[in-house]
């Protein structure tokens, strides 16, 4: 069946500079927010966007990740045709086909592309927070008649050397790409979302590989391939929140940032829904002791104690006198009565027993998941 | 399990006669509960957690959001092949049996769901009663029995007042209902502790069935907690005790008592931290927003809120805005409600979609909360 656009996200990434939280999970299912998974506000821009045939490629420890989707209920990806696939690396006759690299996770996923036959194949990574509109994108993309459209953001030229990133001329078409660059000629980084002409990705594809290019890479072989041949290659300009989650650091700051009542993010609009698997558990409790402040929480807490600048999860419980500050907590932790936590990150189901002092000293403090905290004395 | 023995029933022929401000426009069923469920909630999750897959909702009148809440049964896994929702509405054709007085003519009407649903036992059940019950349980219990009837009951204290106009349950001593009654209150209190219905029945699909038809050739106009009563003096009908957390809505006095009755951490834990979960609809709404500015204690506050200002010993729905210098105090505030700055209420039941505009001050009792009708502005 014919499909004008389909979308492929990328969330087989180990993502281990995030530490303990990608031990047993992959990086687009880490907790997020309170009550998302990282990978919900990729999944919801497409569900918000009207794309409806979503394939999630998944490699590394994809168990949590792959039970989160499901049959993507949640995102309304639960569809007669298309709706939202899981693919995942596979044996076939002739070799065993993990997933080399961003392009080659795509390539070995020809077949379930062909199926739908789609003009344009929009390809998406499963761990940066943002809201974005792909239709918008795909006008932009027609009508600047490309054959590869780059999402792009303005970073701070400090950072910029960071980046992928796009050299475009004043209409906006790439003329070079620079990956990190040490001086950057621009500021108009990469966010890692393309969309292609299928055919067109398709024949590049094909024809390097069997003439023995690699194309592993989207960043390194895809878009110099595309440029080099003088294609028709253009910078979408996206506006607004956008943020990378790959570091401790990074994914504490993208969670303090929903704090921000004036952020961008705004998962509140109501026109643009951030949808999730949503636990059945009964509204949060705040009792006669309870203090919180400048904070998120969500059903299923019981907080006895003091919140300040933190966000909680579902079944999180606090016992009395503990005082929690700067802080994530994600769902079902046991915090005990008497205990203070500042600026940490505490993993799913663990447990922080009565008295416990977790404080890094200003750097982030984690506890893993299932972890029962003891104090390194 | 996919063929249960259990099926289920659930009657919403509930006297809502007392509960008229909140009840206008939906049945008591429909009732918004503790900042996320509705009154159905528990009959359904109930059901479902004790493995039945097949549902038959017996509908009066005003039933739009309920359809609307159910919708396929997703929520509590009866979106099924086999079972389901089945939904079951009062037929208006000029038939001698509809015009009775009592909802009998529509289950009659309704008689192949007993004689074709896969399963040998019904179990019929109301929404008033707030509850988590193991089913599974009071089956055994049935068929240990060998009951026609069992028929679950809850001992109150005679000074409990929560239970006004429930129906009694009176056993003589081998366990056997003799009697159903009313519970009226009276004023000299005796020692002796009362039993409450929980209008929780479970009757062999054959024999509902019988019943249903004996009261339509008998031509009784009547209702089907009436067939059970009067099936004392034909069958064996028998009592089940149930022992767990229970609460019944009949008036807005005694919403409002089960409501506050939550804010009690051991309360929640029974009836909502237990391996049976009850489940409703979900939203999708975003966690909640507590400001710099808010004070919140000893409250149940639902996802999506905003707060500002101060809440205490109240219950939030969700997505209920509470700005800056808002006090509200033993009160609760149904979803997207908007409460500007500085409004002062207590003892306060806003329904749905209320905005209280700066400034404004309620005040009504804990016996007579002042309730705020469904999309007003004051």
């Amino acid at each position: 069946m014919k499909k004008e656009i389909i979308a492929m996200i990328l969330a087989g990434g180990q993502g281990t500079r995030l530490g303990k939280f990608t031990k047993n999970v992959a990086k687009p299912a880490v907790p997020f927010g309170g009550k998302y998974r990282i990978i919900d506000f990729v999944l919801s821009n497409c569900s918000n966007s009207g794309m409806n045939t979503v394939g999630v490629l998944t490699q590394y420890q994809p168990l949590i990740l792959n039970t989160h989707i499901g049959i993507g209920s949640p995102w309304d990806m639960d569809r007669n045709e298309g709706g939202v696939t899981i693919l995942q690396p596979y044996a076939s006759a002739t070799e065993e086909k993990w997933f080399n690299g961003t392009a080659h996770a795509i390539y070995q996923n020809f077949s379930y592309i062909e199926d739908y036959d789609p003009e344009f194949l929009l390809v998406l990574s499963g761990d940066h927070i943002y809201k974005m509109n792909y239709e918008e994108m795909l006008d932009f993309h027609k009508e600047k008649e490309a054959a590869l459209t780059i999402a792009v953001l303005e970073v701070p030229w400090d950072e910029a050397s960071r980046f992928g990133i796009m050299n475009a001329d004043k209409d906006l078409r790439i003329e070079e790409f620079e990956e990190k660059p040490e001086n950057p000629k621009s500021n108009l980084a990469s966010m890692g979302i393309y969309i292609f002409n299928w055919k067109m990705l398709k024949k590049y594809m094909n024809d390097n590989i069997n003439a023995g290019i690699d194309m592993d890479d989207f960043g390194k072989n895809v878009i110099p391939a595309f440029l080099d041949a003088k294609e028709r290659v253009f910078a979408y300009p996206f506006k607004g929140y956008w943020k990378d989650v790959g570091t401790l650091e990074s994914l504490w700051e993208a969670n303090m940032d929903l704090l921000d009542q004036n952020s961008e993010l705004q998962i509140n609009d109501r026109n643009w829904k951030i949808y999730s698997k949503n636990p059945s558990m009964p509204p949060q409790y705040l009792s006669k002791t309870a203090d919180v402040k400048d904070s998120l929480v969500v059903e299923g807490c019981i907080v006895h104690g003091l919140v300040r600048r933190s966000i909680l999860s579902p079944k999180v419980v606090i016992g009395e006198n503990s005082e929690i500050y700067d802080s994530v907590i994600m769902d079902d932790v046991k915090i005990g009565k008497n205990c203070i936590i500042k600026k940490a990150m505490i993993g799913s189901s663990a447990v922080i027993p009565d008295d416990s002092i977790i404080d890094d000293n200003g750097k982030i403090a984690v506890v893993g998941e299932f972890e029962i905290y003891q104090e390194v004395k | 399990m996919v063929n249960n023995k259990l099926f289920g029933v659930i009657n919403l022929s509930e006297n809502d006669y007392f509960l008229k401000q909140i009840t206008y426009n939906r049945p008591v069923a429909s009732i918004p509960f503790l900042g996320r469920y509705r009154m159905i909630d528990f009959a359904l999750s109930n059901l479902t957690n004790a493995g039945v897959v097949t549902v038959g909702i017996f509908l009066n009148d005003r039933y739009r959001s309920l359809m609307d809440h159910i919708g396929s049964g997703k929520e509590w896994d009866l979106d099924r092949k086999k079972g389901g929702v089945f939904w079951f509405s009062p037929y208006a054709t000029p038939d001698i049996h509809s015009q009775l007085r009592g909802d009998i003519s529509t289950y009659f009407s309704n008689i192949d769901y007993f004689t074709e649903v896969p399963g040998d036992y019904a179990v019929i059940t109301g929404t008033s009663m707030i509850l988590n019950i193991d089913l599974d349980k009071v089956l055994k219990e049935h068929l240990s029995t060998n009951a026609d009837i069992t028929v679950v009951y809850k001992s109150i204290d005679e000074d409990d007042f929560g239970f006004d106009r429930c129906n009694t349950v009176n056993l003589n001593e081998y366990g056997r209902v003799v009697t159903f009654g009313k519970n009226i209150k009276k004023n000299e209190t005796e020692a002796a502790k009362k039993k409450i219905s929980t209008e929780i029945y479970i009757v062999r699909k054959e024999l509902i069935s019988d019943m249903i038809t004996d009261a339509i050739t008998t031509g009784q106009n009547i209702f089907l907690s009436d067939v059970f009563h009067n099936a004392v003096t034909k069958y064996k009908v028998v009592g089940y005790e149930f022992k767990g957390y229970l609460k019944n809505i009949s008036s807005i006095e005694g919403y409002f008592d089960a409501s506050m009755d939550m804010l009690n951490e051991d309360h929640i834990k029974e009836v909502f931290f237990d391996d049976h979960k009850i489940k409703t609809k979900v939203k999708d709404e975003t966690p909640t927003y507590y400001s710099e500015d808010s004070n919140v204690t000893n409250s149940l506050i639902a996802n999506g809120c905003k707060i500002e200002g101060t809440v205490i010993n109240s219950i939030l729905f969700r997505r209920v805005n509470v700005a800056k210098g808002a006090i509200i105090k033993d009160s609760i505030i149904m979803q997207n409600t908007d409460i500007r700055e500085n409004c002062m209420i207590e003892n306060v039941i806003t329904d749905k979609s209320v905005i209280l505009t700066e400034g404004t001050e309620l005040k009504g009792s804990p016996k007579n909360p002042v309730v705020v009708g469904k999309g007003s502005i004051l």
